[in-house]
């Protein structure tokens, strides 16, 4: 609506290129060939004529006449005996503890049939309030990955345990008394029982014991001491050990505080993506959304400085961008404008604009003392010492930073891990056994790495993959899924968490802890359903747990309860005020040292892929980006000023290519395409890590590598499978961030971005955005418009929703009527939804090629939008619009605003693709559902073309079996096929599909109501999307019941439908995003009109006429 | 398998039930008290003649007064523990010789106890059990196929007669001039039927109905019509005996049917609970028993269980399409339908069958009255509009009740519901397409 800004979805639109003007008419794309429907090529050679083609129908309708005969016969098998807690068609869940070395999160996992096929957050238990990642939600595909190790493995040659353990423990004792250190190289280790496994390792292999002996008072005493030879080296892939190092300065403790973001008035980030993947990222998301209720005691006000366009910089209030360079200059100006002490010899090159930034920051810290947070993303020590300054000066330390309570994650020990590289390669290292980690390809030192590998004796890696550390180690011991096996955790303070396993191990595998034990001899391994580290756990737990508690009075029930819940919600120490006691000078010494350049590479994780262990896992690599909206594929994000002076395509499409450069840093030089991103800081660009796993080709999981256009693995010259993606870890070695020199490769590469599939096409009403300000003195009316109509003779205005176009839906005093409310305030845009969907929907994959075409399954998208504060000409339409409508915006692709919008069918009661429908294969219910029948379906996709909201998807292929797909879709896979969800059918080729509002939770809902006599209750009604979004963004539930949460949010004054002036009636409503910003452009665009009017140029509007707006449509007739 | 073991002891009560009618309902009145006390009290664990879970009685009290004394046979039965801890000697042999496991105490008399193996020791030989199934367990098999390998291998030899002809022409037209074999047989043929069009034509036609509706009944399978479909089982199982003469619940073995979507196929250790005592049938011997022992690893002579299963492979008889969604326990628990209402009388059936509609409205109690084959979506439907839902009437659940209260807010809606005087399970949405397909 016109009491808005103006919205756009990537850089083509902008530019209102004649690709997207042309994509933008059509729903789907037309450039199909008839000879991929075949199937065949060689059919195309042949030419059949019309004769011929007769013949063959009349054969091939009797022959299909004739085979049709044969009856299928269906076997139903059995159990022999049933297992006690499995009843055949109903689900059974199991609380556990997801943990994989930088993701935590306490987990709830359905099983079907004793299969887990679905993940989501546990809300009852845990410090995260049930906040997950999308990784964790898709983490359950891996289990069914085929290309695990199915067995150890020496040399890579497969081999049984007992002998594999029997090598490993006379391995790992000649390395003992060769006098040789033994390492054990892991992740962050958050498991106490590991932890004792690991001691009992270090006392079986401790070495040679020397013993003395003294006379001491004429009696002998014999003193023995260990050599202690066997050590435990903890390292992450991104480390955040800057941060301990800090505070260990500091306040002399090396621990990673907690921190409190629900106490937090003012958040300042100097790039770090708390949302994301900086340390608790879960937990902070969700305590981040608990604050951004405009309605709520207070809103917090959130700055963000960065280079890249980050998930938590996309929502932030005020966003500046700096180079990573910059970042000691904005720590140096909140220091200086919070403590009155300046850090002498930061340089200051930063634009007025951002100076100004910061210093709003800065006031808004001081005048929050104790309630603010300030937080930096980097992992130089001398940063986060004066980051601990600044805290410590606004009081935090009391408040939103507890130290008694510390992080128990990422405790890699960097300066470990060089020595470590250095002794291996000076042949010190007798043996190294690692786990949870995979420094062959993380390391920023890989190939020093490598080599020293080779100087070692004995190499054991223990891995679920034969990865890139894994193949280049002697013995392989197969590590079982997380799903497969038992652990305990201790992720903070006095937290505890089980995971237990909610499968039988697939393969012939077993858990890390019980090849430790087993090679130390604390247990003998009995095969797959050994019960040793479940012993062990248990054990560890009545000796140290049990004793610490009062409410249970027996171990058994203890430990019951804590198996059943998978953690208890620990009582946290408070935070208690700190002395600082570091060395700002030497740290604002070693900041003024920061050199800059030309061009900084600054390297960050994605939300889907994260630090790459998870790259094989087809729905993370086909999950959209959150803010590129890339899938499929790594790339340079560049500011699109840049791109322009450096001659880079910053269009995307199918027709339109990208760029590839070169980037070159020290040793490090990669290829990959460029794509423009707005908000990019100029003078930078960002580069993801995770990708280019698997480049020799290692046995990681199919989804790791590129495939072609007719499917099957691309073939690199080498005749091996091309990984995705470059890897950037060893940019890791300069730092926060490398300087490089970018050069144009020459050569176009395309990647599959879904920004611009399903354009808005002008309709800007479909976001509705305000600020704090303007929220709490205005009427709604201002920022939340309602669309009327005028009608009768005196053209009386009315508001929109009293118009029926046609007949109503009796859905409001007919039994449920289910509806969603999704706030656009707290929607971070971080996807969790998108794959929870996926994954309770079996959503099919696609591949790259297919996502290229705009032919993505996804039920749920999330759109992102790019903001800015300049209005399009009133009244502008058609092809003036595409011509002037963005012109006055070119400054705004380089500082954005974003919105995140999750968009899925909203279910109208008048909904447009039911009355298009020529075999009513879309129909409505009396619950509000707008209802698929896959079977009716023809295949015509006029639904899709009619749907306003651009979310029917077309099934293209017979994804489970045509051959395109084997590479990426997991329904090709015996074992893949085993996380579908038998409640949801598996759509063919040739129907459409959309979201059902997951209307196999809400029968099953009803369905435990009705057996248990009972009306439903409030909050029992959860689809996929909104029981994992990590801060409670979408609310679903009975719309009829008017005492639920969902009527009382859609009925808010902040509540609105979108496009709800096409007269639709859907039934998901969103929820103005408020900004809490002083934005004086946005102020006077939405109280300088006339509100509820919103349009003078219109004129007259008469009867029955919908009054649009601004809304513009590329081919709309401009005036009735 | 030890789990197997396990679930078998502790399913022995139904077993004192089960045991009841399947062993000894051929038996004719004979010492009424001590038959009784036996049924009661001893017959889930032991049989007559036979050792079971525990030994087998007949001679037992012979045994008792050679080895320890009469008395201590009364004192055994009524608390065995009790005489083990006094240090009998044979009660300590037996209790250790029956894997240690005691007998529990039984509250029978002295008197009872006399009656009991007066009982057992002059209980006739097992003779032909009244249990007589006349009607074949087989299933038979499925009929009409032979038409279809009728059609075909007509089929087969007219393409073959054709082919050799058309060989033999090609052959002679090889030899003969062009336009000679423009007039070989097929082209007088061809010549004949195109001046006789109007008959050709009709026969034609005649011939291509009558394949369209036989492909019709024959795929109809193919396209979800299923009735009367009973298909050949790999044990001869009898609903007749098992659900019509033992009268046992349909829920005892297909036990999921009130809590999930599926009713549930017997798991074998179901029928393991009765088949581990009764290990020969009246009709087909010990021989579709040893069916089921085989999928247990069970062996019937010692009584133990190999660890090595085989799940028993049975033919799926009621197939929906995967676009279906029916749940058992919805109909069965919310709906109260009862078993007959779709799936007939299966007292009088072999091993599972589709009923006809034919069949299912037959019986009286079957409320609702079918038009459409068994299994489609028209029967459903059908079902769905005439299948009254109660939501008015006083003591309906909460959730009913709501769902009234709502309704009552709209009153338009609510008078056109009831026109005819009830509220359907179609006007409460049940002929919505996502309330089946999703």
């Amino acid at each position: 609506m016109g009491t808005n800004r103006k919205y756009w979805k990537g850089v083509e639109e902008l530019n209102q290129t004649p690709e997207f003007l042309e994509n933008s008419k059509k729903e789907f794309p037309e450039e199909v060939s008839v000879n991929e429907f075949l199937a065949d090529e060689k059919l195309a050679e042949g030419s059949t004529g019309r004769r011929d083609f007769l013949k063959f129908l009349g054969f091939s309708v009797a022959a299909a006449t004739l085979a049709a005969c044969e009856a299928p016969v269906v076997k139903a098998v059995p159990y022999v005996v049933k297992p006690e807690n499995v009843t055949p068609g109903m689900p059974t869940w199991y609380a556990s503890t997801y943990y994989d070395g930088s993701s935590y999160a306490s987990i709830l996992v359905k099983t079907r049939e004793g299969r887990p096929i679905y993940i989501k957050g546990n809300r009852d238990h845990g410090f995260e309030n049930g906040a997950i990642n999308p990784r964790i939600s898709a983490s359950v595909l891996s289990l069914y990955d085929s290309e695990r190790l199915q067995s150890p493995t020496v040399d890579g040659e497969a081999t049984s345990w007992s002998s594999f353990d029997a090598s490993v423990s006379k391995e790992l004792s000649s390395a003992a008394s060769s006098g040789k250190k033994i390492v054990l190289l892991s992740g962050t280790e958050i498991s106490p029982s590991t932890g004792l496994v690991i001691n009992d390792f270090k006392a079986k292999f401790g070495g040679a014991t020397e013993s003395t002996t003294e006379m001491v008072d004429g009696v002998e005493v014999v003193t023995e001491t260990s050599t202690g030879n066997v050590e435990h080296v903890q390292y992450d892939a991104v480390s955040f050990n800057g941060i301990r190092q800090a505070n260990l300065e500091s306040f002399g403790t090396a621990s990673i505080p907690d921190y409190d973001f629900t106490k937090a008035k003012t958040i300042v980030s100097v790039g770090a993506d708390f949302m994301n993947n900086w340390l608790l990222s879960g937990q902070f998301t969700n305590q981040y959304g608990q604050r951004r209720n405009p309605d709520g005691e207070w809103m917090s006000k959130y700055f963000h400085f960065e280079s890249n366009m980050s998930i938590s910089g996309s929502n932030a209030d005020v966003r500046g961008m700096i180079k990573p360079s910059q970042t000691g200059e904005v720590l140096s100006i909140l220091h200086k404008e919070i403590t009155g002490s300046a850090l002498a010899g930061v340089a200051s090159t930063l634009d007025a604009n951002v100076v100004a930034k910061v210093k709003d920051a800065a006031n808004e810290l001081k005048s929050h003392k104790g309630e603010s947070l300030l937080i930096c993303g980097s992992n130089d020590k001398s940063m986060q010492v004066v980051v601990n300054s600044i805290n410590s000066a606004l009081n935090n330390y009391s408040s939103t930073i507890n130290l008694n309570n510390p992080i128990n994650l990422f405790k890699s020990e960097d300066d470990k891990m060089s020595s470590l590289i250095k002794d291996m390669n000076a042949g010190k290292i007798g043996a190294i056994v690692m786990w949870n980690t995979n420094p062959v390809y993380t390391s920023a030192h890989a190939a020093a790495f490598k080599a020293g590998l080779e100087k070692v004796k004995t190499t054991v890696s223990i891995s679920q993959f034969a990865d890139e550390t894994a193949t280049n180690c002697k013995y392989v011991a197969a590590e079982n899924n997380a799903l497969e096996s038992w652990n305990d955790f201790n992720p903070k303070g006095d937290a505890y968490a089980i995971a237990q396993p909610t499968i039988r191990p697939l393969f012939d595998t077993r858990s890390a802890a019980e090849s430790l034990m087993t090679w130390s001899g604390a247990s003998e391994y009995t095969g797959k359903d050994s019960s040793a580290y479940h012993d062990f756990i248990k054990a560890t737990w009545e000796k140290y747990g049990y004793p610490t508690q009062t409410k249970y009075t027996s171990f058994k029930s203890y430990w019951s309860n804590a198996v059943h819940n998978s953690t208890e919600n620990a009582i946290v120490k408070p935070a208690t005020a700190l002395e600082f006691k570091g060395d700002v000078k030497a740290a604002a010494k070693s900041m003024a040292a920061v050199k800059g350049g030309d061009f900084e590479v600054v390297t960050y994780t994605k939300s889907s892929i994260g630090d790459g262990k998870m790259a094989s896992n087809p729905w993370l690599q086909e999950m959209p980006d959150s803010i590129t909206k890339v899938t499929w594929d790594n790339y340079i994000t560049m500011s699109p000023a840049d791109m322009k002076v450096a001659g880079y395509s910053e269009l995307l499409g199918q027709e339109s290519p990208s760029s590839l450069a070169t980037i070159v840093s020290g040793d490090t030089t990669f290829t990959l395409p460029v794509f423009p991103q707005p908000g990019q800081t100029p003078g930078t660009v960002g580069v993801a890590l995770g990708y280019g796993r698997g480049e020799n080709d290692e046995k990681i999981g199919r989804s790791a590598y590129q495939t072609g256009e007719y499917g099957a693995f691309l073939e690199g010259e080498n005749g091996k499978r091309v990984a995705i993606g470059a890897n950037a870890y060893p940019l890791l070695a300069n730092g926060d961030f490398s300087v490089a020199t970018i050069t144009n490769a020459n050569a176009e590469y395309n990647l599959a971005c879904t920004q611009t599939h399903s354009t808005v096409m002008g309709r800007n009403s479909i976001i509705k955005e305000t600020t704090l300000d303007i929220y709490k003195t205005q009427d709604a009316g201002v920022y939340n418009h309602q669309h009327t109509l005028h009608t009768g003779w005196n053209h009386d205005e009315k508001p929109i929703a009293e118009f029926n176009l046609w007949d109503e839906h009796p859905v409001e005093n007919v039994g449920h009527r289910w509806g969603m409310s999704i706030d656009l305030n707290t929607c971070i845009g971080c996807s969790a939804c998108l794959i929870s969907c996926q994954s309770e929907n079996n959503v099919p994959v696609v591949g790259k090629d297919e996502v290229r075409r705009g032919r993505e399954m996804h039920w749920l998208r999330i759109d992102r939008y790019y903001a800015s504060d300049i209005e399009p000409t009133i009244g502008t339409k058609g092809k003036e619009y595409a011509e002037e409508g963005f012109a006055g915006l070119q400054d705004a692709s380089n500082d954005p605003k974003v919105v995140h919008m999750p968009m899925m069918c909203h279910h109208c009661n008048h909904a447009p693709c039911e009355t298009v429908c020529p075999v009513a294969a879309t129909s409505h219910s009396n619950e509000g559902l707008n209802m698929m029948s896959y079977n009716r379906c023809i295949g015509t996709r006029y639904c899709g073309n009619n749907c306003p909201y651009k979310v029917r998807r077309f099934n293209w292929f017979n994804y489970p079996s045509y051959r395109k797909f084997t590479e990426v879709n997991p329904a090709q896979d015996d074992l893949g096929r085993m996380v579908l969800n038998p409640d949801v059918v598996v759509r063919t080729r040739g129907v459409m599909e959309k979201c059902s509002l997951c209307v196999q939770k809400l029968q099953s809902t009803k369905l435990v109501a009705k057996k248990e006599g009972r009306a439903i209750v409030d909050g029992e009604i959860s689809t996929a999307c909104s029981e994992v979004c990590p801060t409670n963004a979408i609310t679903v539930g009975d719309w009829n019941d008017t005492t639920s949460l969902v009527r009382k949010e859609t009925t808010d004054k902040r509540a609105y439908q979108a496009l709800e002036e096409i007269g639709i009636k859907p039934n998901v409503w969103y929820k103005v995003k408020v900004r809490n910003e002083e934005n004086d452009a946005l102020a006077e665009l939405q109280t300088s009109h006339d509100s509820g009017h919103g349009d003078d140029s219109h004129g007259d509007t008469h009867e029955g006429t919908l009054e649009t707006g601004h809304d513009s449509h590329d081919d709309a007739p401009a005036h009735h | 398998m030890k789990m197997s073991k396990m679930l078998n002891i502790k399913s022995v009560k139904p077993l004192v039930l089960m045991a009841f009618f399947l062993v000894f309902l051929g038996g004719k009145t004979y010492a009424i008290d001590g038959e009784s006390v036996f049924k009661a009290n001893c017959a889930a664990c032991h049989k007559v003649d036979k050792d079971f879970v525990g030994p087998g009685l007949k001679g037992s009290q012979a045994r008792w007064e050679e080895n320890s004394s009469a008395e201590n046979l009364y004192k055994w039965v009524q608390n065995s523990s009790e005489l083990i801890d006094n240090g009998d000697a044979y009660a300590k042999k037996l209790f250790s010789k029956w894997n240690s496991m005691p007998m529990p105490p039984q509250a029978l008399s002295n008197e009872e106890i006399d009656a009991l193996f007066e009982y057992v020791e002059n209980v006739p030989e097992a003779v032909a059990p009244v249990v007589a199934v006349e009607e074949e367990v087989k299933a038979p098999v499925e009929e009409s196929n032979w038409l279809w390998y009728a059609v075909i291998g007509l089929l087969l030899v007219v393409i073959i007669a054709v082919a050799s002809v058309k060989a033999k022409l090609k052959k002679v037209a090889g030899e003969k001039e062009e336009n000679l074999e423009k007039v070989g047989p097929l082209g007088s043929v061809r010549a004949y039927l195109w001046r006789n069009f109007n008959y050709s034509f009709f026969f034609g036609f005649v011939i291509v109905i009558g394949v369209l509706v036989m492909g019709y009944k024959g795929c109809s399978r193919n396209i979800g019509v299923f009735d009367g479909y009973k298909p050949d089982q790999p044990i001869a199982y009898s609903h007749k005996l098992h659900a019509g003469q033992l009268e046992i619940e349909c829920v005892y073995c297909h036990n999921s049917a009130e809590k999930s979507k599926h009713a549930g196929i017997p798991t074998t250790n179901v029928c393991m609970n009765c088949h581990k005592a009764v290990s020969e049938g009246s009709t087909t011997g010990t021989e579709e028993i040893a069916k089921i022992y085989e999928a247990a690893g069970f062996d019937a002579s010692t009584f133990k269980y190999s660890g090595e299963t085989k799940p028993v492979n049975w033919v799926k008889v009621h197939n929906l399409p995967d676009h279906v969604y029916f749940n058992h326990s919805q109909h069965v628990v919310v709906g109260g339908l009862d078993c007959k209402q779709c799936h007939g009388d299966m007292t009088k059936e072999t091993v599972a069958k589709v009923m006809t509609i034919e069949e299912l409205n037959a019986i009286e109690d079957n409320e609702i009255k079918f038009t459409r084959p068994t299994l489609t979506m028209g029967w459903c439907i059908e079902c769905h509009g005439q299948k009254e839902i109660d939501i008015q009437s006083d003591g309906v659940s909460d959730y009913y009740k709501e769902i009234h209260d709502r309704l009552k807010g709209d009153k338009k809606t609510y008078t056109k519901y009831l026109e005819d005087d009830k509220i359907t399970v179609a006007e409460l949405g049940g002929w919505e397409c996502a309330k089946c397909h999703y």
